[in-house]
């Protein structure tokens, strides 16, 4: 079956919020991380949507989404949660990619009547951001390797239009919600989280240390930890195959998902 | 310098016309079976006694120069017997394994049973051991790598984790016991090849060199230590563990004429020489190793053909104590190994086994551990 990638808005408070749909079934929201919504051509898509709906929100200042009042990453969490109690109501299984993890974290702590279970992958909320070397900084080249790893899955290599977006995205928003209680808060209410959490990490992480994983583990009352070996931070693409039959096998079988059924 | 010595649980003699490998296991004979049993757990008491440093053991399959297919049962017993040595596992293969965790289970048992004393080989083996579990010799070092962060993943890492690799996967891993030595027992890979050193040196591990020679070996050595230095570190010489027989006897000419006719012909079996040569061509070795291919490519032709020549090439140590101890500190020198794994078994007689090994324990480790 082939896949459509539709790009839709909805409005929600008067303002527009762009988003993209995929596949049917089980609904998928995917919480992307601090580049925005992922590259057009990022397989993890199509290969997710075969047997699934996914809807990929592009979040206020992300991408042709406007800022609106949101302030603060409480702001934004309200608004994702406006975004599918409209789009899909009832449950959805929500899978957050790495700046995405506090976000989705947020949602399943006061939202829980929207959550049937959470993915957090490589969630970057208790990694601690250094300030810019001095000097210029690195190629685009050097960080995408730092990305997508050696092996990245794309049905077409990014165009130099969409790398701009994903620099200005990762620009423009790194660090524009940081709400006055911070991160530190999300760490203390971590143990909120009723849902079943999988909390995928890649072997080939510089982005995220993996100390800054902890947390989520360490608190979350029902949280299963997979490493990707190989893997480099945006799993979804430096690991496609790896992560894609990880969410799916999670989202279709729930707790069932550690009994290997062959 | 520290002294291992190697203990096969070697069968024995085996009455069979031709060479081949898998050599048939019509030829086994409980007795004879209960007897090597019985003289290897014999001999290790007495060698942990003598002061060796490592009594090590090691996997090899289809073979009966080695009864130890699964090492970590041997190294269980080798616990029960060797109350003072390390325990060296030289080693698992563990690319052959479809079970890691397994291995990293064993191990750490061994280093509880043992009151900390494992030192843990993890290695890729020998070219022909791909046959044996029918693994494709052209995944061995992705196998090897991914089985190897596997391992120390499950020694090390202290709350449960799931593994998603392209050979291994789990959904729970959290291993009882872990480990006595912290963070894990001291660990070694074999690296005769420029991509086992360059892993060695990356993951900041000992290196161990064994079927192979001198130049050989001072070559990978050399290459290992250059890239430890390019990762930031130097390995100390006990990081550098070469393997080879032995025979010490009560002079030269006795050494010599007790060794010689194991040379009379090659030490490979036909059938072995052709099974590592189908899987050293077949994808077994890296791309900047054709050097080694070639050397599979014909084992037997590059066999020493006499024990002088062995000697001067250091796949050999043979001569009374005197020489025996110049040949070590060639080996020391030109190689630059602190730990040397030795194996007695080319005596021709237990009898002459263990006089070799009294010998060498006399004679020769008190002033070559002093090297």
């Amino acid at each position: 079956m082939s896949v459509v990638i539709e790009e839709k808005i909805v409005e929600l408070g008067g303002l527009p919020l762009h988003y993209r749909e995929a596949g049917q079934g089980k609904t998928i929201v995917f919480l992307h991380g601090a580049g925005g919504a992922p590259p057009r051509g990022a397989s993890f898509v199509v290969m997710l949507a075969e047997r699934h709906r996914v809807l990929i929100p592009s979040r206020p200042g992300f991408d042709d989404t406007p800022v609106g009042d949101c302030k603060t990453l409480l702001d934004v969490v309200e608004r994702m949660a406006e975004f599918i109690a409209n789009i899909a109501p009832g449950k959805v299984h929500l899978v957050a990619q790495s700046a995405g993890g506090a976000i989705g974290a947020w949602l399943a702590i006061r939202h829980p009547e929207l959550v049937e279970n959470l993915v957090l992958s490589a969630p970057a909320a208790f990694a601690v951001r250094h300030g810019p070397p001095g000097g210029a900084p690195p190629p685009m080249e050097a960080i995408e390797k730092r990305l997508y790893g050696d092996s990245p899955s794309w049905t077409a290599p990014p165009s130099e239009e969409e790398r701009r977006r994903i620099a200005r995205n990762a620009r423009e928003n790194m660090g524009r919600f940081t709400a006055p209680e911070g991160n530190g808060d999300l760490k203390a209410r971590l143990s909120e989280i009723a849902v079943p959490v999988l909390l995928i990490c890649a072997t080939h992480d510089d982005m995220i240390p993996e100390a800054a994983l902890e947390p989520y583990q360490e608190a979350i009352p029902h949280c299963t930890r997979i490493l990707i070996h190989g893997a480099a931070h945006e799993m979804p693409i430096s690991a496609a195959p790896q992560w894609v039959k990880l969410v799916a096998d999670f989202v279709d079988r729930g707790e069932y998902f550690v009994v290997n059924m062959g | 310098m520290k002294f291992s010595i190697f203990n096969g649980m070697p069968y024995g003699r085996i009455r069979m016309p031709g060479n081949r490998w898998p050599v048939p296991n019509r030829y086994f004979e409980p007795d004879q079976a209960r007897r090597a049993v019985a003289n290897c757990l014999d001999e290790v008491e007495m060698e942990d006694e003598l002061g060796f440093d490592w009594i090590a053991c090691a996997e090899h399959h289809y073979s009966p120069f080695n009864l130890a297919p699964n090492v970590t049962v041997l190294a269980s017993a080798l616990t029960q017997k060797v109350k003072r040595a390390k325990i060296a596992i030289l080693g698992a293969l563990i690319p052959l394994t479809g079970n890691p965790v397994r291995i990293a289970e064993e191990y750490a048992m061994i280093d509880n049973l043992s009151g900390g004393r494992l030192v843990a080989g993890l290695l890729r083996g020998a070219p022909y051991e791909y046959l044996v579990y029918n693994v494709n010799p052209a995944e061995s070092r992705t196998r090897f790598e991914e089985a190897w962060d596997l391992i120390v993943r499950a020694w090390t890492d202290r709350m449960p984790f799931g593994w998603e690799g392209r050979h291994f996967h789990y959904r729970n891993v959290s291993i009882w016991p872990r480990p006595l030595q912290q963070p894990t027992p001291p660990i070694y890979v074999s690296g005769s090849s420029k991509e086992s050193g360059e892993f060695a040196a990356r993951k900041k591990v000992g290196l161990g060199l064994a079927f192979t020679n001198r130049p050989l070996a001072a070559e990978a050595a050399q290459h290992y230590r250059a890239r430890c230095a390019d990762y930031g570190w130097q390995p100390s010489v006990e990081q550098i563990v070469y393997q080879l027989p032995i025979y010490v006897g009560e002079t030269d000419e006795e050494a010599f004429e007790t060794v010689r006719p194991m040379f009379a012909g090659s030490t490979l079996t036909g059938g072995l020489v052709d099974a590592n040569r189908l899987v050293a061509t077949s994808g077994f070795f890296g791309r900047g190793d054709t050097k080694l291919v070639e050397r599979f490519r014909n084992l037997a032709a590059d066999e020493p053909r006499s024990v002088e020549e062995a000697v001067e090439r250091g796949t050999v140590i043979c001569g009374g104590p005197k020489a025996a101890l110049k040949q070590i500190k060639r080996l020391h020198d030109e190689i630059g190994c602190g730990v040397l794994n030795l194996i007695f078994d080319r005596a021709g007689s237990p009898d002459k086994k263990i006089r070799s090994i009294q010998l060498f324990a006399k004679e020769v480790m008190p002033e070559g551990k002093t090297l």
